[in-house]
């Protein structure tokens, strides 16, 4: 894909949208249908957690933070100021942003488990605000009552808001998403970004504006997490703090894991596997978390390198049998290491 | 081409979902009411929702029985985990895929919210056995009902009892910081005020709170009457022996949310003189309440039924009763629970108002009061009137 | 808050930071040898509880002979949880935390389904007794949490600092090529340290659960106050996480005592934050080298 000329990749992309949506719109059971919304949603915050975690090698522990921020920023923007859904999701996606930025240069200070401790710190406060707040959040109440969006008036048509139509921007968002990061992985960004993984003094002597990186990574991986939140709040139309707290942003970082550190496809599978497979589970009545918990075991011990790991696996056990030497290796194939 | 692999994996991951479809079972040659119970299996409702689980068993049993091949009665479960997002999950797995006639639940009140919207949207009615808050049924939604009176009767009726009844004048209420508690909490002091009590202090708290001893020793300095407690039941247990252990012997009122006989036993001696009111015990002479009782134990040996059981059996009772008498169908079943009065049930005669909510009679409460462990029903206690006491 | 209150307040404030910087300890000295963080341990402690649960009511032990049988199982379970979810990832820095969150959640849910979620009571003959002491009101059993605390840390010091086993301990934490170049046995320091940390988060199970009762997600707030105390206390440093454990037990207990209880969490980590700005090796520790 790298090789392509631009006008082949948008092509290819656009087909492939194309198709997903073709795909999405033979299913007929619409409880599948929320899944893969709920599917979509975390794939845009897993590839986001997975661009400070996996390519800059920093763990944060306040994604699901900036994920709630975005949520309640578009609700109550939309609730009390009675601006229509997309500008309170435009605005949403610049508060989470905002709050990024704060976090970005917070870790200018902080490195490696530091920074960890001082991420955690930031999320249990946001969540304590919206807990607490309750003048404005109703806290431990949450919002009920979030408009949903308008209906799109496109070409004469008028396109009413169904489970299908939140799938079809679900995938939307997804493709943008994953759009946004593959370039700035294949940029010159993108090699400071994994430069200063490897060795950040290093990085710093040789030129590389280090600092300005990292608060631009944090800014980033928010402001991609905003649009997930108001999404997020647009389709439920229900919010709780209970939705973003510590453990979710846990699971976050154990779905970028799992799905291979430094893959934002992995990240994409990983997403989708962990939102169904406990549905799935659910068969297993009570000993439904039990399995998880030991599934996040057994995965990280025998496949350290996630679903990416897999699918290189795959990969190059085809084109070995095609008698081609496989291609180089994705980035995930490095471990990702914090500064100590 | 190989960098297609790399789209390869979630392409895959899709279709491979679409593939995995899961098929509706058939229905039977009888009727099928399929009855979805949204209940909290994992996390903090987990031990209510187990006993949510028994009760559900018997009164299938029950309507089986009742229906005598009419009707097939069989349930769908699904772990709400009593927080919204897993209870909005858990609504559409049961109503979308499961395809259910009616369902039952929740715990949490900030749960049922999310239930609520969704059976309203897909026209599926809804029984909430077991959450207080006032907006479950406020807005007077034509698929949710409510078979326990909500917050503000308890609390109004526990305010009277505690100024009426006991002659107390000054409080100090505590309540948890949840939909639920929080309502408890303002309900109380309403009351409480307009009847010429006084409020020394409001305290919002933490149900993780590892130790409460420093609240505490703030409530003791403030030196209350009463003090009137709304927090779930593991915390409120920490929160009384921290309260026993500083010498705080004030009585503590609250509503439904302890079980008896479990909360005695997990308190000890800290629950001296607790002053409650719930819908129904297994020591009532009720001859309904008692009748539940002697079955619950002879199906359940060894296990107390506490008035969690006893709402969560009469809510699915109720539905079913309905279904036999109006149909199977989602909108029968509707209708049939909308149109109940004066339904007799262990936990009082039940009539729906026009928003779908149980009042608060005199006949559906009950009033106790711990001492030595053990609950006096202040019912049959001489000199308590308590229709006088409680206005009616 | 009048005076009395104000010194009331800073006692159950060291109560409440003692029972932290048993569990913390644990924590720190793993984090100190692996450079991980277990996010596991508050369920060590909440088995830990259940074990003293069975010992005491089921099989009517003595309760001090109970907090023995206690400490040798929660030592036996750490190092189990060592060998299962850590043993085979050293070098993969994430790993160990995502499988600590992993078995934390199987431990939680594993509890539920054996022992059922109604919590249970843990009755000690120490409850009943109480203790006036001035302005100061309490069970004897809460009066043995300090004590203990102390004999523990005092216990732990004489261990790293004067023993071999100690010495072992401290020289893989400080680095682990050479120590074993040296010929220390990596492998035993660390197990050893899985003992020393279970048996020191055994002892807040068996003296605290009393006082709360037990029940199968209690493990999970201990394991957030244990990160924040360690990150707080400098990582891996003992004396640091000790001061820190106490000072954020006082903290809270005073935020609680104004009234203030729904913002404890909040304060603590506030209070972290700008300790770290201040001092951003903690409280006692030393500047370490990045990217070493």
């Amino acid at each position: 894909m790298r090789r392509w000329p631009a006008a082949c990749r948008l092509l290819a992309g656009l087909a492939l949208y194309g198709v997903m949506a073709g795909a999405a719109a033979t299913i007929e059971n619409a409880y599948l249908v929320h899944l893969l919304i709920l599917s979509c949603i975390f794939a845009v915050l897993v590839m986001s957690q997975n661009l400070v975690t996996g390519y800059m090698g920093l763990l944060h522990l306040c994604q699901a933070a900036f994920y709630g921020i975005g949520a309640y920023a578009s609700a109550l923007v939309a609730m009390k100021l009675h601006v229509g859904v997309p500008l309170a999701c435009l605005v949403g996606t610049g508060v989470a942003a905002g709050s990024g930025l704060v976090v970005g240069v917070l870790s200018i200070r902080f490195g490696g488990h530091y920074l960890a401790i001082v991420t955690l710190g930031f999320g249990v406060i946001v969540n304590q605000i919206l807990n607490n707040w309750v003048g404005l959040t109703r806290g431990p109440m949450g919002l009920s009552g979030i408009p949903a969006p308008p209906a799109i008036r496109l070409l004469g048509l008028t396109i009413a808001w169904t489970p299908y139509t939140y799938l079809l921007g679900g995938l939307l968002l997804v493709f943008l998403t994953y759009l946004v990061l593959a370039r700035i992985r294949d940029s010159k960004v993108g090699l400071m970004m994994e430069a200063i993984r490897e060795n950040e003094l290093a990085a710093a002597c040789v030129g590389i504006p280090t600092v300005r990186v990292k608060v631009a990574a944090f800014t980033l991986a928010a402001l991609l997490a905003g649009p997930a939140g108001a999404m997020y709040a647009h389709y439920s139309l229900m919010l709780v703090p209970e939705l973003f707290g510590f453990f979710d942003s846990a699971n976050l970082i154990a779905m970028a894991v799992l799905g291979g550190l430094g893959s934002f496809a992995g990240s994409i599978a990983s997403a989708v596997f962990f939102t169904v497979v406990p549905e799935m589970l659910r068969v297993a009545g009570e000993w439904r978390l039990v399995i998880y918990g030991g599934l996040l075991v057994v995965v990280v011990l025998f496949f350290p390198k996630g679903l990416a790991g897999l699918g290189t696996l795959v990969r190059e056990k085809i084109a070995g049998a095609c008698g081609r030497r496989s291609s180089r290796p994705p980035i995930g194939e490095g471990e990702a290491r914090g500064a100590p | 081409m190989k960098q297609c692999f790399r789209f390869s994996a979630p392409l895959l991951a899709v279709l491979a979902l679409v593939l995995v479809e899961m098929k509706d079972a058939a229905a039977g040659t009888p009727p099928e009411v399929k009855i979805g119970l949204p209940i909290p299996l994992s996390g903090s409702g987990a031990s209510i929702g187990q006993r949510f689980q028994k009760a559900a068993t018997l009164a299938l049993e029950d309507l089986n029985k009742m229906a005598a091949g009419k009707m097939a009665f069989v349930s769908a479960t699904a772990d709400s985990q009593c927080e919204p997002k897993g209870a909005a999950t858990a609504a559409r797995k049961l109503i979308l895929q499961d395809q259910v006639n009616v369902m039952v639940g929740e715990l949490c009140s900030s749960a049922t919210l999310a239930i609520k919207d969704l059976a309203g949207q897909n026209k599926v009615p809804l029984v909430v056995p077991d959450s207080s808050a006032l907006n479950i049924t406020e807005q007077g939604n034509p698929y949710t009902f409510r078979i326990i009176p909500h917050e503000v009767h308890q609390h109004t009726a526990l305010a009277r009892v505690a100024i009426n009844y006991f002659q107390l004048k000054t409080f100090v209420v505590a309540y948890e910081q949840t939909d639920a508690g929080v309502g408890a909490g303002k309900a109380f002091i309403n009351e409480a005020k307009r009847l010429g009590g006084q409020i020394l202090d409001e305290i919002a708290l933490h149900r993780d709170s590892p130790d409460f001893t420093p609240v505490v020793t703030k409530i003791k300095g403030a030196n209350p009457a009463a003090l009137h407690l709304t927090m779930l039941l593991d915390p409120s247990v920490r929160f009384l022996k921290a309260l026993h252990e500083q010498g705080v012997a004030k009585p503590v009122l609250s509503s439904i949310w302890y079980a008896y006989p479990l909360f005695e036993q997990l308190t000890g001696p800290a629950s001296e003189g607790h002053i409650r009111q719930l819908f129904y015990i297994s020591s009532s002479k009720d001859p309904l309440a008692a009748d539940f009782t002697k079955r619950f134990t002879a199906k359940f040996p060894g296990e107390d039924p506490d008035f969690n059981h006893a709402q969560f059996y009469v809510a699915v009772r109720l539905v079913g009763e309905a279904a036999l008498k109006y149909g199977p169908s989602r909108e029968d079943i509707r209708r049939g629970v909308a149109a109940t009065r004066e339904y007799p049930s262990a936990i009082g005669p039940l009539t729906f108002d026009d928003k779908n909510q149980v009042r608060l009679t005199p006949q559906s409460i009950i009033f106790i009061q711990t001492k030595g462990g053990k609950a006096i029903i202040l019912d049959d206690q001489p000199g308590f009137d308590k229709k006088k006491i409680l206005g009616f | 808050m009048d005076a009395t209150q104000f010194v009331v307040q800073v006692f159950n404030g060291l109560v409440i930071g003692s029972t932290y910087v048993l569990v913390a300890l644990g924590v720190t000295l793993i984090y100190g040898i692996l450079r991980i963080i277990n996010f596991a341990h508050g369920e060590i402690f909440m088995l830990g509880a259940y074990l003293a649960y069975f010992l005491v009511v089921r099989g009517h032990l003595n309760y001090w002979v109970t907090a023995g049988l206690v400490m040798m199982g929660c030592a036996i379970l750490a190092v189990v949880l060592e060998r299962v979810a850590f043993r085979r990832l050293r070098g993969f820095e994430l790993g160990p935390l995502i499988t600590s969150i992993g078995a934390s959640i199987f431990l939680q849910n594993l509890a539920l389904i054996l022992f059922g979620g109604d919590p249970r009571s843990l009755p000690t003959p120490y409850l009943e007794r109480i203790v006036h002491l001035g302005p100061f009101v309490f069970s004897v059993q809460r009066a043995l949490i300090i004590p203990s605390a102390l004999a523990l840390i005092l216990g732990l010091y004489l261990l790293i600092e004067r023993t071999t086993m100690g010495r072992m301990i401290r020289a893989v934490s400080q680095d682990w090529e050479v120590a074993s170049l040296m010929g220390v046995n990596p492998i035993a320091a660390v197990v050893l340290t899985f003992v020393v940390a279970g048996a020191l988060v055994a002892v807040p199970s068996v003296l605290v659960a009393p006082m709360l009762y037990v029940f199968p997600l209690m493990g999970v707030t201990m394991t957030l106050k244990a990160y924040t105390i360690v990150v707080m206390g400098g990582f891996g440093n003992t004396t640091g996480t000790i001061m820190a454990g106490l000072i954020l037990g006082v903290a809270e207990s005073m935020v609680a005592g104004l009234g203030a209880s729904l913002w404890v969490d909040a304060v603590s980590f506030l209070v972290l934050i700008a300790f770290l700005l201040v001092r951003p090796y903690g409280l006692v520790g030393e500047r370490r080298e990045e990217n070493a």
